[in-house]
Parts: structure tokens; C-alpha cells; sequence
């Protein structure tokens, strides 16, 4: 069993999802991280850091989010902070009908459903001018 | 993210290459969109797909759509583990046609 901790600074630009993987890449390479546990990590980070994106900053709006990975035993400790607008994802994200049928689907809320599905324990906090989020994954 | 294409019987199959996430989404979206505008029935071959975004599943969503899930126009096949959890997870693993491997997803069309 392997530990590792990662920190992860990213531009709320076109540039984050590709840096925020290349990151991860290097990351469950260094530390020998469970492929099923890595697509877990990858697919919450990935959803969490689009929403904020899309949320929490208008147009022009200097962002900056800041991911911290913890890989210690039998667990993922996921930080991520963000200068954006005030946004709690758990709240104010749509809730995705599951029951619907092709024709009347839609796709709004299904990345915070991946997200609430995968963490044993998530949570939102309003820190000052930062949102924070923070995610226990099993690894 | 590379999209192949072949026609098979009448059927169009598109093999992504790659992790579909928030960005590559686009590519993905781009193919799909393309093939859309001549085919009438359409496979996804995910054996090259290590990962799927809600991004990506939205992209599926359209297709099926477009190609009606339940009539033989529309199948997905090669699905990995974590890939068919995601689409479990999204309640879609119940609305559309899944099938193992590509021969499968053929015949599931025929006739």
C-alpha cells in the first residue's frame, strides 16, 4: 500500500480539465492508486471542477481553484477550493430524474449524482470568499 | 481523442479512442453529430474507452434520441467496468440497448 498527496492549481480557462488530468495521470502512477479508485477520483474532480467553472464565475473572471488529493490507506481525502461565486454543487445542482424514459431525459444534475454516489461523505462550506469542498472517496 | 467510423450492414459504428471527459467531450460530440446527419442506425463501441464524463454521456443522450433507444437504431457495446458503472449510476444502463461486444450489438439490430 502506497501514500501520496497531490496539489493541483488550475486556471478556470479551456486549460483545467486537460491540466487536472494530466495531473491525475501522473498522480496514480506515483502512488499506485486502484484503476477503479482512479476513475472514481478522475470522474468527481472532473465534474466538480466544470460545475464551479460554469457556476461560480462570469466571463473575464480572474479563477483560480486549488485540488489537494491525500491517498493514505485505505482512502482519498479531496479538497478543492475556488475564488468563485458563492455555490454549493450539493444544494443548487439540478436533480436528474432517473426514472425518465430516452425522449423526456435530460442531462442536468448527473455529475453531482456521480459525485454524492462515489464519497462515502461530501460536503460544502462558504469559507470567507472561497467555496470549499471536501470529499472522502474509498480508495 | 480519435473517432473511428466503419459501416457494417447498414450500420454505422463509431470506436472513440481515449478517456471521453469534460474537454474531449467535444471531439466525441463533433463525430456523433456527423454520423447522425446519414445514419439511420448507429453502434458505440466503447472497448477503447477507459472513461466516461456526464459530458460524454451527453453526447449519448442526443444519439439516442435522435435514433430512437428502444427500436434497433441505437446500441452501445465494449463497455468496461468502470464505464458501465457510470451509465448504471445515470439510470441509463436502463433506457439503452448495452450489449457485451460488437457482434452482439449487430445482432440486436438485425432484422
Amino acid at each position: 500500500m502506497t501514500a501520496g498527496t497531490i496539489q493541483i492549481e488550475l486556471a478556470t480557462d479551456r486549460s483545467a480539465i486537460d491540466r487536472l488530468m494530466a495531473a491525475l495521470d501522473q498522480f496514480s502512477e506515483d502512488t499506485g492508486l486502484p484503476e477503479r479508485a482512479e476513475n472514481q477520483l478522475r470522474l468527481c474532480l472532473d465534474e466538480l471542477v466544470v460545475n464551479a467553472i460554469s457556476y461560480g464565475f462570469d466571463d473575464g473572471m480572474n479563477g483560480v481553484i486549488l485540488v489537494a488529493v491525500t491517498y493514505q490507506g485505505d482512502s482519498l481525502a479531496v479538497r478543492m477550493e475556488d475564488n468563485g461565486k458563492p455555490f454549493n454543487p450539493f444544494e443548487e445542482a439540478a436533480k436528474p430524474d432517473l426514472k425518465a424514459d430516452v425522449e423526456e431525459r435530460e442531462i442536468g444534475g448527473l455529475g453531482v449524482l456521480f459525485v454524492t454516489s462515489y464519497a462515502k461523505e461530501y460536503g460544502y462550506e462558504r469559507n470567507g470568499e472561497k467555496n470549499v469542498i471536501r470529499l472522502l472517496l474509498d480508495a | 481523442m480519435i473517432v473511428n467510423s466503419e459501416t457494417v450492414g447498414g450500420v454505422t459504428v463509431l470506436s472513440p479512442s481515449g478517456r471521453i471527459d469534460s474537454n474531449t467531450a467535444a471531439v466525441f460530440e463533433t463525430s456523433v453529430t456527423k454520423a447522425l446527419a446519414h445514419a439511420p442506425r448507429m453502434i458505440l463501441d466503447f472497448s477503447d474507452v477507459p472513461y466516461i464524463s456526464s459530458a460524454g454521456l451527453r453526447v449519448v443522450l442526443v444519439a439516442a434520441k435522435k435514433l430512437g433507444a428502444k427500436k434497433g437504431g441505437f446500441a452501445l457495446c465494449g463497455l468496461s467496468e468502470s464505464v458501465l458503472d457510470v451509465f448504471q449510476l445515470s439510470g441509463f444502463a436502463s433506457i439503452l440497448t448495452i450489449m457485451p461486444d460488437r457482434d452482439a450489438a449487430l445482432q440486436s439490430m438485425a432484422g
